[in-house]
């Protein structure tokens, strides 16, 4: 019986691992000790039994053959070149990705603390509550304060940046195991609920980060005119719109952790934007040229509308709204180029 | 015992023959051609298993687990609307072979 499993496991060695090589195995065993017993109840002897199951076993090239041809055999040359992605490096590709993103995740939110201490500077000069500091010299401090977060995070960005610049090489095509795939495709299954759980608490901060500033507004509109010595009270909605910005702050930060961690998963399962159509699509390319016009101008404004206007205060407004603008361009162009493409 | 190429050409057609009558299972399957052969086929074990894997993929045979309470699930194979049309086809093209095969065969002495 243990030669009989022995053999098998000898003749699959070279065959790889695939749920369903394992299947035809697990098939072929179950065939041979069935052939096995029964050849032993015919009265054979034990060697003579196993001596016929292993000379009718056949020749194992002809099963690899079969498995040549059902892996899609005209890529399979041309792919003989692409590097082979193992379950360990996907894994610590995954690990790595986690890490860094962490990294760019922090930066963010460290240019958007920045923003608000900014905002909260200028807010407090205006109400006083920094004594006799005036409005300018409170949003220079505030500037000054922007730059000391930004230079960190921007640090962050090119570390990590950098630090996954050795894994360029997934952007051209690879090869992986179906069995590696497998195993990824299970952990990816695992994430998702996680993953979703994270982007609803996330959106749901969005919403919600607008209630401080109606209230804000609202309070300001029917302040009662005695309590308008409290500064809070009096400037309520710009206080209202830093509120807002933590909670925005909270929500990118679980967005660019779990989405970086997706990321990570699309890129080596090649879905989404890194499915073999979407890489070489054309909105793809245009979605990406686009961004690295209108971004660099969206920091442009902010801060002519910070210097030379002095208006600190609402300057930050421009990313939400370049966001929203971008978001809505980019969901065009793929649905215009999904369309083409049906046609 | 033979093992020709003709043969190889045919196992498919001998398989699908054999899950005309019922569905059936490797050991099973392999057992029936030994015997309607008078031992003198045997059907190799990684010559079946290839059989059984390009039979599924071009739709001509489907699998299902058996439902034995001991030992291990079988896998059953059972032959589709598609496999038969293929069968019929074969057995057409075996006819034609034979016929064509048997010119240049005589008896000799």
């Amino acid at each position: 019986m243990e030669t009989i499993k022995n053999y098998l496991e000898t003749m699959f060695a070279q065959i790889p691992q695939t749920p369903e090589t394992l299947k035809i195995k697990e098939d072929l065993l179950s065939n041979m000790e069935e052939k096995y017993h029964e050849l032993k109840n015919e009265g054979k002897s034990e060697n003579e039994a196993i001596g016929i199951v292993i000379s009718e076993f056949g020749n194992i090239d002809e099963l690899m053959n079969e498995f040549g041809i059902s892996n899609n055999s005209t890529s399979q040359t041309q792919q003989k070149n692409h590097p082979i992605i193992t379950l360990e490096t996907a894994l610590t590709y995954l690990d790595e990705k986690n890490k860094f993103g962490r990294l760019i995740a922090i930066g963010v939110a460290l240019i958007l603390i920045g923003v608000n201490l900014l905002i909260c500077l200028s807010t407090f000069a205006e109400t006083g509550i920094l004594g006799s500091l005036s409005e300018d010299t409170a949003s220079m401090f505030g500037v000054i304060a922007l730059i000391c977060f930004i230079v960190p995070a921007v640090a962050l960005f090119i570390y990590s940046g950098t630090s996954l610049e050795k894994y360029n090489y997934l952007e051209n095509p690879f090869q992986m195991d179906p069995y590696v795939k497998e195993q990824l495709k299970t952990k990816f299954e695992d994430f998702l609920p996680t993953f979703n759980r994270a982007i609803i608490i996330g959106v749901s901060l969005c919403i919600l980060s607008v209630i401080p500033v109606i209230a804000g507004s609202l309070i300001e509109d029917n302040r009662i005119s005695n309590a308008s010595f409290i500064p809070i009270i009096k400037n309520s909605s710009s206080f209202g719109v830093i509120l807002l910005l933590i909670i925005v702050t909270v929500a990118v930060y679980i967005f660019i952790i779990y989405g970086n961690m997706k990321e990570g998963y699309n890129r080596l399962l090649e879905l989404e934007e890194y499915s073999p159509e979407h890489k070489n699509s054309k909105s793809s390319k245009i979605i990406g040229a686009v961004a690295s016009v209108v971004w660099p101008l969206t920091v442009c404004v902010f801060f002519y509308l910070g210097f030379f206007k002095q208006r600190w205060d609402i300057s930050w407004v421009v990313f939400p709204i370049t966001g929203i603008l971008f978001g809505a361009f980019s969901t065009i162009c793929n649905t215009l180029s999904r369309e083409n493409r049906i046609k | 015992m033979i093992s020709s190429d003709v043969i190889r050409g045919y196992s498919d057609t001998i398989i699908l023959y054999l899950l005309l009558e019922n569905d059936s299972y490797g050991y099973e399957i392999s057992k029936k051609i030994k015997e309607m052969t008078d031992e003198k086929f045997t059907m190799k074990e990684t010559t079946l298993y290839s059989a059984f894997n390009r039979l599924s993929k071009n739709g001509y045979i489907d699998s299902y687990h058996g439902t034995e309470t001991q030992g291990k699930r079988r896998t059953y194979y059972k032959i589709t609307p598609e496999g038969i049309t293929y069968y019929k086809e074969k057995c057409k093209e075996w006819i034609l072979t034979k016929e064509i095969i048997e010119k240049f065969i005589k008896e000799m002495n």
